[in-house]
């Protein structure tokens, strides 16, 4: 019985032990739950303001940069208009030095082509003179040439159809009239006298 | 010289006929060596005559030649006779180293050479 009794002393002291604990473990969380929020809450403030410190200097350095390209703009501008300035006077000067210069030198120049020209015309007229001198040679040493082949080939084919036409034409007998013709011709001729001469001698 | 050996540069009637007529150019009709030899000896002497003709003479034509220089020169000759188609007609001749051409070729050549 009385270690019963120890046992209920016992667990009921366990458990107040446990709700204490308990208690004060919640006790514990709300705190620290409520130091996060304002830690939490202080870290937002920071962060705003450094959004807002990054938002003015972007602000301050797009000014900047618009004040900037504006006195760049004015810059160039200025700039262009004294390098303008610059280039029209150099070309008034050198024109006018080229001017001056030709207006020397043109007459010379002129007489020089001229008679450069003349030259190379004289030239050319010979040349080309030549040419035709050499080419008409050449036509006229080849037509010559040409004639003299066709004369030729002519006189061949007429030849040929003469003596054709005759070895058709005649009979034997007529071959044989010729060759007695021929020897009383010979005869004439006298070709036959080393005959005579040699009878009598 | 037999028959064989003269068919060579005559032909078979040719040979026929050249043996004939030496026999009878013998009176007994017999051919000796002697013979032989006084005939070679009397053709070697008769004056050589080349004949160039345009074509194959006919032994009657042969004959005729022979007979036309007999009558005319009252002398036998040796007729070397050719035959040359490219001269058409008529004759080219040589004798003793002469030649004279009586063609139809010359005189076709020659006309042809004036005419140029």
């Amino acid at each position: 019985m009385e270690s019963d009794l120890i046992f209920i002393i016992l667990n009921s002291l366990t458990f107040v032990v446990l709700f204490f604990l308990c208690a004060a473990t919640f006790l514990l969380y709300q705190k620290l739950t409520k130091k996060q929020e304002s830690l939490e809450s202080q870290a937002n403030k920071i962060l705003d303001q450094a959004r807002q410190d990054a938002l003015n200097i972007i602000q301050q350095a797009n000014e900047k940069s618009v004040n900037l390209l504006g006195e760049s703009e004015n810059l160039k501008n200025s700039l262009n208009g004294k390098l303008n300035q610059s280039i029209s006077k150099a070309v008034e000067d050198l024109t006018g030095f080229l001017e001056k210069s030709a207006l020397i030198k043109s007459d010379e120049i002129k007489k020089s082509l001229f008679s450069q020209f003349l030259i190379s015309q004289e030239q050319y007229s010979l040349q080309v003179k030549n040419e035709l001198d050499q080419a008409k040679v050449e036509i006229e040493k080849y037509k010559a040439t040409q004639l003299e082949n066709i004369d030729q080939k002519i006189d061949q084919l007429v030849s040929k159809t003469v003596q054709d036409l005759f070895i058709k034409s005649l009979k034997l007998e007529d071959q044989e009239e010729i060759v007695l013709k021929a020897l009383e011709k010979a005869k004439t001729d006298q070709f036959f006298l080393p005959l005579s001469k040699q009878k009598n001698g | 010289m037999d028959n064989s050996q003269l068919e060579t540069i005559l032909t078979l009637e040719q040979s026929k006929k050249f043996i004939s007529n030496l026999e009878k150019s013998h009176l007994n009709g017999k051919i000796t060596k002697e013979s032989v030899e006084k005939t070679k000896k009397t053709l070697l002497s008769l004056p050589v005559v080349q004949l160039n003709l345009a074509f194959e003479p006919s032994q009657e034509l042969i004959e005729k030649i022979s007979h036309w220089f007999l009558k005319n020169y009252s002398q036998k000759v040796l007729l070397q006779i050719n035959s040359d188609p490219s001269l058409i007609a008529g004759l080219t001749l040589s004798l003793n180293g002469f030649y004279k051409d009586y063609s139809l070729k010359k005189v076709l050549e020659n006309y042809s050479s004036k005419n140029v």
